[in-house]
């Protein structure tokens, strides 16, 4: 089954003064996968997020999310990507309740129709009892839960998750990964999955793509990734494996 | 738009839901009842003196009672209550992390500064209004004087350039709110402008 492409880069480059952040990227995902995102700290990884938000003007190139150009079209682009940053805010002082109702209100959901969506969306992500609580009170994996909410809330067709379970138990961090591969089996939500902890991407993702020093060095399913690497006979191997070797080539 | 009016309508309810609002609100409605009661009261023992003016009823706003004038002190004190609505409205966004959540929704990033900026103006609004008016009743006691038809349009337009004489200072912090990364120092630059263009 061939899937349609619901990101592509070609050359896309982002330069901040002399430093090179990103130098010419070009990828693919395809729609309804997740596609796990890794690289090393400052490799490029947000930069490129926010590049195809639209958030960033890239210095060279271009890409293609959902056949939009998120340079000229960000706010159609925005209204499709749900994007969970790596340090997620809230408004201490507002009620779960109250945080997911401005975003809503950002995205133009009406108010009854919101609330109704509010409620379903505090049951996916077990936080219905804490739906009254100040966010300033909540732990980090609540808070992380409430991100998730909020990227939701707008129907989202592909998110970006920027480190979901950084600073997570293992226990939230494993029910957070459920989660994500709930939605991309149950809503055809395609992820666009950036993480450290290359177990879990293991686990949940179809496909990868390496980033080191802004240049996608590699990209594939871990399978073809491996082979590459091991050659045909190796059996057993782990991603950690397979991204250190790259890892270490650089 | 519809990003516009969803910040708007926030940055409404975030004001006056503050201490900051309340204190604040608190502090210029005393000191402006206290100087118009004065006038007031000084007025009352001169009514001959009053007669003679065109303008009685504005007395209540411009004359110096005790110390000083309501019009004097909002024209002192109202940079101050723009500055201090307005000096941490991105920075404080950015430091919790809300701003890049903010952009990430389908709205245009001038919608997060012109719904705060126009936020900022219609609690201004408010404030200055509901103030004026309790005096003109206060004076309406008080003294007893009704006021004319060109004495509430001196009075109206008084009050539009007030709102834009205090607009520009909460234009001017949110300005400095950009620039700056720390709350500190953006609160610290906009009291410095005031104080030196004072």
């Amino acid at each position: 089954m061939e899937a349609s492409t619901i990101i592509e880069t070609i050359n896309l480059t982002k330069r901040y003064n002399r430093q090179t952040a990103v130098k010419d990227l070009s990828f693919k995902v395809n729609e309804g996968e997740v596609f796990g995102f890794l690289g090393p700290n400052g490799a490029g990884k947000t930069t490129t997020l926010l590049m195809l938000m639209g958030l960033s003007h890239p210095s060279g190139g271009s890409a293609r999310v959902c056949g939009l150009d998120p340079l000229r079209k960000p706010i159609e682009v925005k209204g499709i990507v749900g994007y969970l940053p790596e340090n997620i805010g809230f408004y201490g002082d507002l009620d779960a309740v109250q945080n997911l109702k401005y975003v809503a209100d950002l995205n133009g959901i009406q108010a009854d129709k919101a609330s109704e969506k509010i409620d379903e969306l505090l049951d996916l992500v077990g936080l219905k009892q804490d739906a009254r609580k100040k966010v300033g009170a909540f732990s980090r994996g609540m808070r992380q839960r409430l991100g998730f909410a909020e990227v939701l809330i707008k129907d989202p067709r592909l998110i970006f998750l920027d480190e979901p379970t950084i600073g997570l138990d293992p226990d939230g961090a494993l029910r957070l990964m459920d989660l994500v591969a709930s939605l991309n089996r149950d809503r055809q939500i395609t992820v666009l999955l950036s993480s450290h902890n290359l177990h879990q991407v293991q686990k949940i993702s179809h496909r990868v793509g390496i980033m080191i020093h802004g240049e996608m060095v590699a990209e594939g399913t871990i399978e073809s990734l491996a082979k590459e690497k091991f050659g045909v006979g190796e059996k057993e191997y782990t991603l950690e494996e397979v991204y250190m070797k790259y890892f270490q080539e650089v | 738009m519809q990003g516009l009016y969803a910040v708007f309508k926030k940055e409404l309810c975030d004001h006056f839901s503050s201490y900051r609002f309340v204190i604040l609100f608190a502090l210029i409605a005393m000191v402006s009842f206290i100087s118009s009661y004065m006038a007031g009261i000084h007025m009352k023992e001169n009514l001959e003196a009053l007669a003679n003016t065109r303008f009685p009823f504005l007395m209540l706003f411009s004359s110096t009672g005790a110390l000083f004038s309501m019009v004097q002190f909002v024209a002192f004190f109202g940079p101050l209550i723009g500055l201090v609505l307005a000096f941490d409205s991105i920075n404080r966004e950015k430091a919790h992390g809300t701003l890049i959540k903010l952009i990430s929704q389908p709205i245009y990033r001038d919608a997060v500064i012109n719904g705060k900026f126009l936020a900022g103006i219609a609690t201004i609004t408010i404030m200055l209004v509901a103030i004026v008016l309790v005096i003109s009743g206060l004076g309406l006691v008080i003294v007893g004087i009704v006021p004319g038809i060109e004495e509430i349009w001196r009075l109206f337009i008084y009050l539009i350039i007030s709102i834009f004489y205090i607009s520009f200072w909460l234009a001017v912090s949110i300005l400095f709110s950009i620039s700056f990364k720390s709350i500190a120092t953006s609160a610290l630059a906009s009291i410095a402008l005031w104080i030196f263009l004072k």
